[in-house]
């Protein structure tokens, strides 16, 4: 207990910017809700939006599974028969695209909307940073997906991604420690064409495996977040992705098959899955590199810019029985029980609660529940206290608890 | 040993909250090195993704050649194998502990649900695995699993829109006999990867909402020892180079194979079919599976003690099952009579043990079996 109330280390424009970015989101919010209605408000719910467009991909790509071959000579020929001659074949096709698609949209509007509602700071930068490692996973993943036809525009993409990932050998300083080599190597060390198919096959579906992994970690500090959509989104989504899909079908003219002694014609690339590599033909592969990693680092680094504005619990040795109300209370399983500090009383059973600096979002509901008066937010008046758990319950109410509590917070 | 604590993964866990077992740490033993397995058997799937091709002309050369001169090949390939049947085993062993300690009651109901579906993925996983290596015991299971479809044939018969027309999924060979395809690799391997993802998904909401009957549980459900990772990472490397997983020869659909056992988890489900017919054993299956399922439903029992009658039920089944994999596996066992009559005699000692237990817990007070700790 330094300091009572740490202030923010960057007041200035960036907070102002931000919160004014907030406000607009808020806005979109709220008009949003009177359209959709609050609680299936899609606009509210990006997290379970991105939740479900992974849960579409997924089927959708096993379905595809069934009928495609990862062999350099096979690959071309098994998409072109998915698309023709199997039932339902090119529209499982497009919805696997346009949910790619969708999905992209969604976590850069769920980024962008977590960033400007200060959703990131405090005991949110953990799933802030884990995001953010998904982040570019997903986009690998939809990279190596138009990788996987093995047609003309997968080769120029795959020419592209290699000279992406071995950027870093050319930056002035850091080249010399070879890291784009590090990076490429288990991707692009090969020796034939089959091989390096089934890397990239490798990367996309065992990926995938990881970013549902990464997806579920970022899920779950604290208590479960809402990851479920209600059934009218769903639907609302379904009829989406199936319009969508209907309106811009995937064509086998697309898959021009590999001329090596050609030229290679104009590569048309989806401007959504893996978008930077729209920047390709500007920067180079070495420049593009530098800047993705930069603002990867930029986005990695901002909870540092702001602090908790309320510190978190604090526990009085001496008045704590250890009877576990706190624990039972928090919503945010930011409370352990631990045996007592005192060996004679630890001998005895005895415990103590004990804060979880990174969980606790100072809601005041351990405040509340305490009997014996053993636990306080050291940085709040009473009043100011009891608000804030009339606040929890009134939310509770209403909606969850943890949503409204940590807009209160941060 | 602490670390192998099978049975009663509370003790240490308890002994540790009150401050009495210095340095103990592994309350879960089984839970961590499902987690474990599981994450072992996902990693190395990956891996083995980057060297193995699904299509019937080049599937065997390529488990050849990850087994032979794939970078670390013969290690993905063991750690792969072996950890799918430690993952059975320990998922088998998870569910008798969860039944043990009466942990499907009082809020770890989804928690048993999700451990029974871990164990089915686990399972199916195994099989689909076998297939994708298309050697002769490949096609040889491929054969018997198109049979047991056929015999979904007369299924449908005894149960009208029961089977879902199972039978005519199945591709059928020149002569009528099903046949083992490109489509059917394919889909074998799709299904494969599939059942990954369920069983990753089961295995997270296992480590995820654990079951609430323990307080502070929940802030060592994401632990797992080093030891542990260690002992099975170490153990699965042991295996994969002292046992080779086997490739056998490639499948050749003239050479009709002489039978080949199935895997040891499915040896009872091959004697049960001998027994009865096919139909009559995938009804039992079915039965065994929804009654697994709803377990915490079917028993009503709102009291928190010793349960000796599902104890016993789950011990003779558990019987029975060794006794069929024995003779599946080719033991000479008498006869059915006697294998019904052991069975028998296990459940009443089991069930009279069961009451004893009771007895005892019931004359000791009611501290063991009340919650933990009380405010």
């Amino acid at each position: 207990m330094k300091r009572l109330v740490v202030k923010s280390s960057r007041p200035g424009r960036y907070l102002r910017f931000r919160e004014s970015c907030g406000r607009c989101v808020s806005l979109l919010e709220f008009y949003a809700a009177r359209f959709f209605g609050e609680t299936s408000n899609p606009f509210a719910l990006t997290g379970a939006l991105i939740v479900a467009l992974m849960v579409v991909s997924a089927i959708t790509g096993i379905a595809m599974l069934l009928h495609y071959t990862p062999t350099p000579e096979t690959a071309v020929q098994s998409v072109r028969r998915l698309t023709d001659h199997v039932y339902l074949g090119s529209l499982v096709r497009a919805l696997h695209r346009t949910s790619a698609d969708l999905l992209v949209i969604s976590i850069l509007f769920h980024l962008f909307r977590n960033w400007a509602t200060g959703r990131y700071t405090g005991p949110r930068s953990r799933n802030w940073v884990i995001g953010l490692l998904a982040l570019p996973l997903i986009g690998i993943i939809g990279w190596s997906g138009y990788v996987l036809p093995w047609d003309e525009r997968g080769m120029v993409l795959l020419a592209w991604g290699r000279e992406i990932a071995y950027g870093p050998d050319q930056w002035p300083i850091l080249g010399w420690l070879r890291p784009g080599s590090i990076i490429g190597w288990p991707l692009f060390s090969v020796s034939n064409e089959a091989d390096q198919l089934l890397r990239i096959f490798a990367l996309h579906v065992g990926g995938a495996f990881v970013a549902i992994w990464l997806v579920l970690r970022h899920l779950r500090p604290g208590t479960p977040p809402r990851a479920r959509l209600p059934l009218a989104v769903w639907i609302g989504l379904a009829l989406l992705l199936l319009v969508i899909a209907a309106m811009l079908p995937l064509e086998n003219e697309d898959l021009l098959t590999f001329n090596p002694f050609g030229q290679p014609a104009t590569v048309r690339v989806d401007a959504l899955v893996s978008f930077p590599l729209l920047f390709y033909p500007i920067f180079g592969g070495s420049f593009l590199a530098f800047l993705i990693l930069l603002v990867w680092i930029g986005l990695a680094w901002l909870p540092r810019f702001e602090r908790r504005k309320v510190p978190a619990a604090v526990v009085s040795e001496i008045a704590c029985t250890g009877c576990g109300l706190c624990y039972n209370d928090c919503p945010y399983g930011a409370i352990a029980m631990m045996p007592h500090r005192d060996p004679l009383k630890r001998s005895r059973g005895r415990e103590i609660a004990k804060i979880l600096l990174r969980s606790c979002n100072s809601c005041g509901i351990c405040v509340g529940s305490c009997s014996f008066g053993a636990i306080e937010l050291p940085a709040l008046m009473t009043g100011e206290i009891l608000s804030r758990i009339e606040g929890a319950l009134r939310a509770d109410r209403e909606t969850t608890a943890k949503e409204h509590l940590s807009e209160g917070v941060v | 040993m602490e670390a192998c604590d099978l049975f009663d993964g509370m003790a240490a866990f308890e002994r540790k909250r009150s401050g009495l077992g210095a340095g103990s740490t592994s309350a879960d033993f089984l839970g961590q090195a499902l987690w474990v397995t599981l994450a072992a058997v996902v990693v190395s799937g990956i891996g083995l993704l980057a060297g193995y091709t699904p299509t019937t002309a080049r599937s065997f050369p390529s488990v050849e050649y990850i087994q032979l001169s794939f970078p670390l090949g013969w290690w993905l390939r063991g750690v792969h194998k072996f950890g799918t049947d430690l993952f059975v085993i320990l998922a088998i062993l998870r569910l008798i502990r969860l039944a043990y300690r009466r942990a499907y009651k009082f809020g770890g109901e989804f928690t048993w649900q999700a451990a029974v579906r871990l164990l089915l993925f686990g399972v199916f996983a195994g099989v689909t695995g076998y297939l994708l290596v298309w050697n002769q015991r490949a096609f040889w299971m491929g054969g018997s699993l198109a049979e047991a479809a056929e015999s979904g044939g007369i299924f449908e018969q005894v149960y009208p829109l029961g089977g879902l027309g199972l039978s005519e999924w199945i591709p059928k060979g020149p002569l009528g006999d099903a046949a083992m395809s490109q489509g059917v690799l394919r889909g074998v391997f799709a299904a494969h990867i599939a059942l990954g993802f369920l069983a990753m998904l089961a295995a997270f909401y296992l480590r995820t909402y654990p079951r609430k009957e323990v307080p502070h549980w929940r802030r060592y459900s994401n632990y797992v020892a080093p030891r542990v990772q260690w002992l099975v990472i170490g153990a699965l490397t042991i295996l994969a180079l002292i046992l080779p997983p086997p490739l056998g020869s490639h499948s050749d659909t003239l050479l009709k194979p002489y039978p080949i056992l199935a895997d040891w988890y499915f040896l009872w489900l091959y004697r049960l079919a001998e027994i009865v017919t096919p139909a009559v054993a995938l009804t039992i299956v079915g039965l065994i599976f929804l009654i697994a399922m709803y377990l915490p439903w079917l028993d009503g029992s709102r009291r928190k003690g010793p349960r000796p009658v599902v104890t016993a039920l789950i011990a003779a089944s558990l019987i029975t099952w060794m006794m069929l994999t024995l003779e599946g596996a080719g033991w000479e066992l008498p006869n059915l009579a006697s294998l019904v009559l052991t069975t028998l005699v296990w459940i009443i000692a089991l069930v009279l043990g069961a009451f004893a237990e009771n007895w005892r817990a019931s004359g000791r007070g009611k501290k063991g079996d009340e919650e933990v700790r009380s405010p």
